[in-house]
């Protein structure tokens, strides 16, 4: 049936869905094409970036970063107010976030017991402004955390001291458990009340105004619940701690996101994109979809790039080849970006910057903000 | 296949995977398609796991892999391998599972299977098992030379259990000008049940006859009315049963119905704005994607809501099966949750598949069906009410 033309996002990765979003509240029709996850499952669920200056050192005040954000003409209300729509679009889809009070970074822990400047959170991560001591609690079986070696991370990093409590885990554990399988569990009903329970008999009178720190496990669909049950019966704030990837923060994310995104309107198409011009995209299936179309492919792991044989690297949207050093430690910046193509590029198939290494979120937002204002300006244009 | 050793182990598929977060047991996708299948091709080890089984084979995994590993197809083989050592009861019933074409000829068809049959031949005993639909449909042959003709594939549970279905879908087809061929003209299964039980080879047998009888009539295009079948005929028979349906294009019924109908068709329903669940099955998701339905939905003038959740736990004939009768219930109940947590009144689900449809009833309390008895209904409703009109402008 023929409508207004749509807006075809390729890629349903952490910037094929908020470039979906920024769109769909413009009243724009939208169709995403992608033909796997993306991937927000891998992230901790933090949004984070440019946690560290060149030095290594903590940075505090997150939105300085005059040199990147030129790069994307950007100017620092335009990115300060894009994280407030980042956040904004996050509660809308269900997930509610915690930021500073003066917009500075907070601290949140790692795996391995250190706090670190984020400065987007989620409320069920630990996070805070000014370390406290704490108590953590977690099961036999979580083997990424180590708690002897958290508390003493901890300890040293910020004066605080950290209770550590390791617990059995629950009748029916086995070795083969993964935190997806943890997290199924306590969403239903018979592990809440095992949760709760455990928890109850664990601790004692220590730090008892101090918050209670867990790895994170609490389900995916019940976990907010969950959590403000626990605090109601313990007495005191229960929070999580990220473990490695894949992360429950993320996997929350992503699925309450895609089914926000559904309830609007927007559709989904499961398929591989071989071909794009100036009209729309061609499918791997042999089909086509008429639009105006941003990429949103990510890099070599998203899939957006493909590392040949001949140590050439492709575009698999667009078939073109794409410039890299052959180093390998530049293959996680290298990009696609160029302002006069016929359709846009964001997230980390827009290249330039090491996601990896200075947080993902802000270069997933910097080159949506960077593309949004580009499409105003070209309807500015057209409209003199 | 050139991905089978391609994983990452980036563990996505864990993430997609439904199983994992209902069934204790269950290692996941990762563990039972690519690291099993990589010590298999070493060598080091001919081992199977006995809860491999427990799949549903849903391929959410596979559809979520960054590296293009054929994750289920490999499960299927795992499975395969596994299927050899059960005991012969559950392998015979598994047989004939896997021929759903037979069993929609039987001359019963009870609503619960009781619990001494459930014992013999370890069925559930809990689930509630389709009962035949006696609908009339057109008997397949085209009526007129000049109106152009589709395909619609009476696949092997709606040619039993589906008929008002069939019947609907064939109503809205012939209002969209267009005639059906209902095909094929005997009863034949594209093979999904048999693979997603690891009948590899019994499944590629299936599979053969049914493109055998389907190319006895060629058609432009082939409409399915269940999403199993649309992606097993179209995406895997090419990919993995090397079949194909020459000069042929294969799309879901409501996906042809959006390309198709004019702004004049849609007109004509009425604004009720009647809400109604939208469940999108896991193979949907994987073949064609999300959002196609509830895009119907609106252009109907109903109100879409996305029920949001993976897998019902129905998979074809796995909640039919007793071993699975504890992941499918746990999946069951996830879908009830989904429905009171988004708090909506509604009193009807649609859903691209016939056996999930009963499950999702079963477990909702709500009144599944098809978007094509949905549809069909609404023109019916929309078309009495014209008459209606017409009546009262003649009156007066
Ligand atoms: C393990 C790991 C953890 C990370 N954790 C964090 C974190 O906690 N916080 C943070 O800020 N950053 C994090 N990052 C960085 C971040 O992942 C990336 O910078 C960011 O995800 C890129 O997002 P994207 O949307 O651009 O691409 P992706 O998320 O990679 O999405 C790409 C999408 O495009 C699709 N696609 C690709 N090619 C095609 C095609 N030809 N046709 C159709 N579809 C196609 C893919 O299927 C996918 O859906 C992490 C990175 C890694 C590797
Ligand atoms: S998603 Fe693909 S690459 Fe990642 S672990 Fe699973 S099979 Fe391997
Ligand atoms: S096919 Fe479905 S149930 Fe089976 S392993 Fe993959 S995601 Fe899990």
């Amino acid at each position: 049936m023929p409508m207004t033309e749509p807006w075809i996002i390729v890629g349903k990765g952490p910037a094929g869905l908020l470039a979906a979003s920024l769109l769909l509240e413009q009243g724009h029709r939208v169709v995403v094409v992608a033909k796997g996850q993306g991937s927000l499952p891998l992230w901790s669920g933090a949004l984070d970036f440019y946690s560290w200056d060149t030095k290594q050192h903590p940075v505090k005040a997150p939105y300085d970063h005059a040199d990147h954000l030129s790069g994307l003409s950007l100017n620092r209300e335009q990115w300060q107010a894009g994280w407030e729509d980042w956040r904004r679009i996050l509660q809308k889809v269900g997930v509610q976030t915690q930021v500073s009070p003066d917009h500075e970074n907070l601290l949140s822990p790692t795996l391995s017991g250190v706090l670190v400047p984020r400065y987007l959170v989620p409320e069920w991560q630990y996070a805070v402004t000014d370390p406290e001591p704490v108590t953590v609690v977690s099961w036999d079986g979580i083997l990424d955390l180590d708690l002897h070696l958290w508390a003493e991370r901890y300890q040293q990093h910020t004066k605080m001291a950290a209770k550590t409590i390791q617990r059995p885990g629950p009748q029916g554990w086995t070795a083969r458990w993964t935190p997806l399988h943890w997290a199924g569990y306590l969403d239903s009903e018979s592990g809440r009340r095992w949760l709760a329970d455990d928890l109850e008999a664990a601790l004692d009178d220590t730090f008892d105004q101090c918050p209670v720190l867990v790895p994170q496990i609490i389900g995916i669909r019940h976990t907010e619940e969950i959590l403000s049950d626990l605090r109601v019966r313990l007495g005191r704030p229960v929070k999580e701690i990220p473990l490695i990837a894949p992360c429950l923060g993320g996997v929350r994310i992503a699925e309450r996101w895609k089914e926000y995104l559904l309830g609007h309107g927007v559709r989904f198409v499961a398929d591989e994109v071989v071909g794009v011009d100036g009209f729309g995209v061609q499918l791997a299936t042999g089909g086509a979809l008429s639009g105006r179309v941003v990429l949103a492919t990510g890099g070599v792991l998203g899939g957006g790039f493909r590392l040949q044989w001949d140590r050439t690297v492709i575009n698999t949207a667009t078939g073109q080849s794409i410039a890299w050093s052959g180093k390998p430690e530049d293959l996680s910046c290298i990009g696609v970006s160029d302002a006069n193509s016929l359709w846009g590029v964001v997230g980390r198939s827009a290249g330039g910057w090491d996601g990896d290494r200075h947080g993902g979120a802000g270069h997933v937002l910097g080159t949506v903000l960077a593309w949004v204002n580009a499409m105003h300006e070209e309807v500015y244009c057209a409209a003199r | 296949m050139l991905h089978d050793d391609a994983c990452l182990k980036c563990s996505l598929c864990i993430t997609a995977c439904p199983v994992v977060r209902v069934d204790p047991l269950f290692a996941g996708p990762k563990a039972y398609g690519p690291e099993w299948w990589r010590a298999h091709e070493a060598r080091d080890a001919f081992d199977t796991d006995p809860h491999v089984d427990d799949c549903t084979f849903c391929q959410l995994c596979e559809a979520a892999c960054p590296a293009d590993v054929p994750v289920a197809h490999l499960i299927a083989q795992h499975k395969d391998h596994h299927r050899k050592k059960r005991p012969q009861l559950k392998r015979f019933r598994d047989f004939i599972l896997s021929h759903p074409h037979w069993i929609g000829r039987l001359p019963f068809s009870p609503r619960k299977v009781s619990a001494v049959v459930a014992k013999m031949a370890q069925m559930s005993s809990h689930a509630d098992f389709p009962v035949a639909d006696r609908t009339k449909f057109h008997s397949g042959r085209p009526y007129g030379e000049n109106i152009p003709t589709v395909g619609l594939f009476v696949d092997c549970f709606n040619r039993s259990y589906g008929g008002e279905v069939v019947a609907a879908a064939e109503r809205v087809i012939s209002r969209l000008g267009y005639q059906a061929v209902l095909m094929p003209s005997q009863p034949h299964c594209c093979g999904a049940a048999a693979y997603a039980s690891g009948l590899v080879d019994e499944a590629q047998r299936i599979a053969q006859d049914s493109a055998h009888a389907l190319r006895e009539t060629p058609v432009e295009t082939l409409l399915t009315l269940n999403a199993t079948c649309d992606g097993t005929l179209r995406d895997e028979w090419p990919k993995y049963f090397s079949l194909s349906l020459p000069g042929t294009r294969v799309l879901p019924w409501t996906d042809w119905v959006l390309e198709t109908a004019t702004a004049d068709f849609w007109s004509q329903f009425e604004e009720t704005n009647e809400a109604v669940w939208v469940h999108t099955t896991c193979r949907g998701k994987v073949a064609q994607g999300e959002g196609a339905m509830e895009e119907f939905v609106k252009l109907a003038n109903g109100q879409p809501l996305p029920l949001g959740i993976a897998c019902c736990g129905a998979a074809g004939s796995y909640a039919f099966k007793v071993e699975h009768e504890d992941a499918a219930i746990q999946l069951g109940i996830k879908a009830k949750e989904a429905v009171h947590r988004q708090g909506h009144q509604a009193e009807a689900m649609i859903v691209d598949s016939g056996t999930c449809a009963l499950h999702l009833a079963q477990y909702t309390g709500l009144f599944t069906m098809h978007p094509a008895l949905w549809l069909g209904r609404r023109l019916m409703q929309a078309q009495s009410l014209d008459k209606k009109a017409e009546v009262s402008n003649l009156c007066e």
